[in-house]
């Protein structure tokens, strides 16, 4: 590898949930909370970029977003790009980040995710929760995100007979698994019974399938690796990325039942770190709803098509399994801010890769794994980090 | 040369989008027309002819848009100032027509606006095939001036049987149906009405059959709550028999009451009256007008282009073959919309739709979306419709029909929905050319 990589020196991360800051202030605190985690501090004039994942939730400041982050990073003069490529408007933010480090045009990198959600009124919500969907034939006919997946949870189950005892479980986990992130939407331990009984969102999606609206920040600070180790003793490379995209609307794919983004995205980080799955210790995977955690697993490579179930049902998945998926919560518990989503990925593997993660520590974890996607699968990114 | 009758289609209001005095049906006049003329059984050979008179008093724009739902180039439209005569033109104007082909007639229920935007009254329509057939006489062609017909007066719960007033051979086909009938239709005679009459000059009248008839029927349809009605077409070397049924208590009921100096004039009565659809009520998903027009003929007719070169069919058509990028070897056509297989179901409950869906949900409850198979390589996203939610599964076969779907910018957006398939697969026609084509999934 003779090519220059990116390491995270510092990461922070509001509450994610109904908070009362403004979109502002959740900006800043998340960007202080990176700055402050520096081991050797930063001054924040070394920043020499920044990118903004957010969507624009609501209508807020549409156009010119990038502005604000400059405005409340007090980074003044510095370029500001936003990004938006729905959910994961943060993952490709932070792949743009570590672009700006691995061509050498920067040292010091800021990436941060954003969205307010709660504060404008449900029917206001439910528009802008469609609005990266495809419009021409998904949004017509009446359906958001949670009747895509729960078309693609129809298929899923059609094709592999897949137990709703399974979808259940991912619920169940990842809200175990909040319990422990105090920044997580919801400390709420529930039952597989609940989850399975519970109303009906997008049939055969229940309320438990699905993510919660909410509202947040995280940041991330990338150093060239050469420069890392003079803010801090234990930064976290970014060994391999990849990233990719899909059609827009389900119907135009060619399975119902894969993301072939997540695959190809996966396959270049892969290719990238020039390593194996074997050496993954954890992932953060894109658990909008609870199917879309099974189907990470088995596009991500982690099991075979139809196969996910079993490994979620098996207990393998959860907090001192072989393989952890989501110890912070996912979005399914943590809560889904759309566009910090994929900067609050970064965050965690950069807390647990640290042995910072408290109580939902994944003991001895070297190399995790994150995951990000666009809409239904329109894009994705998959993101190596490690401490080795 | 004349032309007979071969086919007649009607279709009325039934759709479930109801609840919401605003959206109402997800059928009117417009996708009832459009979906009576796809039931049309053309002949074979004789589709690629198609050219379609519209009767009856279209909204501003809307022969463009009827144009596109029957994806029919050759339109005409004829005033209809609610009588025979303006059919009659019509259907003299298709009967003389020059060429080899298949005309057809499509009616739409008019009346005066009732719903400030569509303009459209919900309805029923009719679509009548004219096929060139040598040796078989069609139509006498006697005007009928609307001053000479008077009030039908119909039980509730009347069957009707209609001919031609001033048919002359006996109607076999007609009475064996009767006779076959376990409930007999009893036809209401009411002094001075010129329905009463039909059935006599059915038996013993002079004249082949007319049109006029049926567009009498059709008009009388809305007037009575029986669930079924028999049309009978007659002529010297053939005839034809429309049974039509009342799926669903119809929207709006048309009166037809005879003012004293004898002229006719309609009035209207409504079971769920359309209100004005607020300009702004399509906060959500941003359609532009312009765009959605010009993706017209792929979202109503699923119109794609097949390359003769690369043999590859591209939806929707873009008049480039998305294999090759060539643009001078392609053939539009109609991908099929019926019989298509459900590869994906889900079940919108309240909460989970877009805003634009807030007044369905609220009217009628939720509503099922499925992902269906066209052709290799082609699926289409739509809701169901004309069955109770939950009733298609992954597996089933549905066919798609043109309906209403949202209102955006104080106009209604029409798109396809799923309905359950009703039998065989629609033959492939061909759009906008002359030319048959073949079966896309070849």
């Amino acid at each position: 590898m003779t090519h220059r990589r990116a390491a995270v020196i510092g990461a922070g991360h509001t509450r994610f949930g109904v908070l009362p800051e403004g979109p502002r202030s959740l900006l800043r605190a998340s960007v202080d909370g990176a700055l402050t985690s520096v081991d050797r501090g930063l001054d924040r004039r070394e920043i020499g970029e920044a990118f903004l994942g957010t969507l624009g939730f609501s209508g807020w400041q549409l156009g010119n977003a990038s502005a604000i982050l400059a405005e409340e990073a007090r980074t003044p003069g510095i370029p500001v790009t936003r990004v938006e490529n729905a959910c994961a408007s943060s993952g490709f933010a932070l792949r743009a980040g570590i672009r700006a480090i691995e061509s050498g045009a920067r040292d010091v990198v800021l990436v941060c995710g954003l969205e307010k959600m709660t504060d404008s009124p449900s029917s206001r919500r439910r528009y802008w929760l469609g609005v990266s969907g495809d419009t021409e034939w998904e949004r017509m006919a009446g359906l958001t995100f949670a009747g895509v997946y729960g078309l693609m949870a129809s298929a899923h189950i059609r094709e592999h007979g897949t137990p709703l005892e399974a979808l259940a479980e991912v619920a169940v986990k990842n809200h175990e698994n909040a319990l422990k992130n105090p920044n997580a939407h919801f400390h709420k331990r529930i039952t597989r019974e609940e989850a399975l009984a519970a109303p009906l969102v997008a049939d055969p999606l229940r309320l438990f399938d699905c993510c919660p609206v909410s509202d947040g920040a995280a940041s991330v600070l990338l150093a060239g690796e050469e420069l890392a180790r003079r803010f801090t003793d234990t930064p976290v490379t970014v060994i391999g990325d990849g990233a990719a995209s899909d059609t827009l609307a389900l119907q135009n794919r060619a399975s119902l039942t894969r993301l072939a983004a997540t695959r190809r995205a996966a396959e270049e980080a892969f290719q990238r770190a020039g390593t194996d799955r074997n050496t993954v210790d954890f992932l953060e995977v894109h658990d909008c709803f609870t199917i879309a955690e099974l189907l990470a697993l088995e596009d991500l490579g982690f099991a075979d098509p139809g196969g996910a179930a079993q490994l979620e049902l098996s207990g393998v998945t959860r907090l001192g399994g072989d393989l952890p998926v989501n110890p912070d919560g996912g979005l399914k518990a943590k809560g889904h801010p759309i566009g910090a989503t994929g900067a609050s990925q970064a965050y965690e593997a950069f807390l647990q890769l640290r042995n910072a993660a408290g109580d939902r520590q994944v003991k001895g974890a070297v190399t995790a794994l994150t995951h990000n996607v666009g809409g239904s699968g329109a894009s994705a990114t998959v993101t190596l980090f490690s401490v080795r | 040369m004349d032309r007979e009758i071969v086919a007649a289609s009607f279709s009325e209001a039934r759709g479930r989008l109801g609840g919401s005095p605003v959206e109402g049906p997800d059928e009117d006049a417009f996708t009832l027309a459009c979906e009576a003329f796809d039931e049309l059984p053309w002949a074979a050979g004789d589709a690629p002819r198609v050219r379609a008179h519209v009767v009856g008093e279209l909204p501003e724009g809307a022969p463009d848009d009827l144009a596109e739902g029957l994806g029919v180039p050759g339109l005409q439209r004829v005033d209809w100032p609610g009588t025979t005569a303006g059919l009659w033109d019509a259907l003299a104007a298709a009967s003389q027509a020059t060429g080899a082909g298949t005309e057809a007639v499509v009616l739409f229920e008019s009346g005066p606006p009732q719903d400030s935007i569509s303009q459209r009254p919900l309805a029923g329509a009719l679509a009548l095939g004219l096929s060139r057939r040598d040796g078989i006489r069609y139509v006498g062609h006697t005007p009928v001036d609307s001053s000479d017909r008077n009030t039908p007066s119909f039980r509730s719960g009347t069957d009707l049987l209609f001919g031609d007033r001033d048919a002359g051979d006996p109607l076999p086909p007609l009475i064996r149906y009767l006779e076959a009938e376990p409930a007999s239709p009893s036809i209401e005679r009411s002094s001075g009405s010129s329905i009463p009459a039909n059935r006599s000059r059915l038996e013993d009248g002079r004249d082949p059959g007319s049109i006029h008839s049926i567009l009498e029927l059709w008009q009388a349809v809305w007037s009575v709550d029986g669930p079924r009605v028999a049309i009978g077409i007659e002529g010297p070397n053939g005839s034809s028999l429309v049974a039509l049924e009342r799926h669903a208590p119809i929207a709006s009921v048309v009166r037809r009451s005879a003012s004293s100096n004898g002229t006719t004039r309609e009035a209207r009565t409504s079971s769920t009256r359309p209100s004005a659809l607020p300009a702004n009520l399509s906060e959500g998903a941003y359609v532009p007008r312009a765009t959605y027009r010009s993706e017209r003929a792929h979202r109503w007719r699923l119109a794609a282009d097949r390359c003769s070169r690369c043999g590859e069919i591209t939806f929707p058509s873009h008049g480039r073959c998305a294999s090759c990028g060539s643009t001078d070897t392609l053939t539009r056509f109609e991908l099929p919309r019926r019989d298509l297989r459900v590869e994906a179901s889900t079940i919108i409950h309240a909460g989970a739709q877009p805003t634009e869906f807030d007044r369905q949900v609220e009217g009628a409850g939720p509503y099922e979306v499925v992902i269906a198979s066209v052709c290799p390589g082609v699926r289409i996203t739509l809701q169901v419709s004309d069955t109770p939610v939950g009733s298609i599964g992954v597996g089933d076969r549905i066919d798609a029909k043109l309906r209403r779907l949202i209102p955006m910018e104080g106009e209604w957006r029409y798109g396809l929905k799923a309905v359950p398939a009703v039998g065989q697969a629609m033959p492939e026609r061909s759009s906008r050319s002359p030319s048959p084509t073949d079966d896309p999934h070849a």
